[in-house]
């Protein structure tokens, strides 16, 4: 029981504060996964390369994999729900909105203004990321993989092919 | 359109769509919009809302369902949604953990973090462009003030009111 609680109030904290999916935040993700215990870095690792190479959204396939390892599959549907839960409210509670004219009104620019802030987020995500580059090999690795996916490829071909080369 | 042909729907775009939930868009707004269940601006919103909402990306799926069908149909898209990812978790779940301890293995997924950072780059330069170049100003002061903000530690919910904020008062620059 307070493991599911834990995984529920884990899951509730990743689903309200981690904006752009689980790319936009893998390393805190990441972080927080460790901190359920019994699992490693690695093993996140490996869990989200095949949450991404699987059917389904990548980071309710992660979180519910790791909540699964956890407090088996009851854990994964807690983890699963306590993720979206936030979103599902702040959708639901969008009409509210209209309550007030003032906010109503600027629904739009709201939503614009997230939008471009979680971009933001991104952007440096991917800069702390690539800070974190040593040698060679992981900067050719993101210099190719931003100009393959620029060029239109398949974000799950570039993967496996990444997760090949590194095998090598 | 009933609740049940959108769990279904919903079910069946997931368990094809790899490389997140994103992949299912162009299935939705096929058959939604062209079965005349939403509106094109609806189908719109709801990305938009996907994309600004914490947590996964595919919350868009919820809020499209919302637009269908209001909130059970909210709530039965997202179900539909958990359906899959559920069934695809007791999957990993077969995936012994001594696995990821093998040399080769960990020789790949040492390749993850240069994929997340080239991944993350590009969908920032996806999203910071995806309202055209016709109004760069205030996306571009937003994107690079809350990147520099993040770098410097500021909290992510500080930022995203603080965005917020911005595109409510200046409504009538998108």
């Amino acid at each position: 029981m307070k493991k599911l609680w834990q995984i529920a109030r884990m899951g509730l904290l990743l689903g309200a504060t981690v904006f752009g999916g689980v790319a936009a935040a893998y390393p805190r993700v990441r972080e927080r996964c460790t901190e359920l215990g019994e699992i490693t870095a690695e093993e996140v690792d490996g869990l989200y390369a095949l949450a991404v190479v699987l059917p389904g959204p990548s980071f309710l396939n992660l979180w519910g994999a790791v909540s699964a390892r956890t407090g088996g599959l009851i854990g994964a549907v807690v983890g699963e729900i306590a993720l979206l839960l936030p979103a599902v409210v702040l959708v639901l509670a969008l009409p509210l909105t209209t309550v007030i004219p003032w906010i109503g009104a600027r629904t739009e620019g709201a939503l614009n203004g997230s939008i471009y802030a979680t971009a933001g987020l991104l952007l440096a995500t991917g800069i702390e990321a690539v800070r974190k580059h040593k040698g060679y090999r992981p900067w050719l690795i993101t210099a190719l993989g931003l100009g393959a996916l620029l060029a239109g490829v398949h974000p799950v071909f570039l993967l496996i092919l990444v997760l090949g080369w590194g095998a090598l | 359109m009933t609740l049940l042909r959108l769990f279904f729907l919903v079910v069946s775009l997931n368990a094809v769509a790899l490389g997140g939930g994103g992949m299912m868009l162009a299935g939705l707004e096929r058959e939604l919009v062209g079965g005349g269940f939403i509106t094109p601006a609806q189908y719109a919103a709801g990305v938009a809302l996907g994309q600004s909402t914490p947590g996964p990306l595919a919350a868009f799926t919820t809020a499209i369902g919302n637009y269908a069908l209001g909130w059970p149909g909210a709530l039965i898209a997202t179900g539909g949604m958990m359906t899959v990812s559920l069934i695809v978790v007791a999957v990993i779940r077969l995936v012994p953990p001594a696995w990821f301890r093998q040399p080769r293995v960990q020789g790949a997924l040492a390749a993850i973090g240069p994929y997340v950072a080239a991944l993350v780059l590009f969908l920032a330069l996806r999203i910071g462009l995806s309202g055209g170049a016709q109004r760069l100003v205030l996306p571009v002061l937003i994107v690079a003030g809350v990147a520099v903000g993040r770098l410097k530690k500021v909290p992510t919910p500080a930022l995203m009111l603080g965005a917020v904020a911005l595109g409510m008062l200046f409504e009538d620059a998108w």
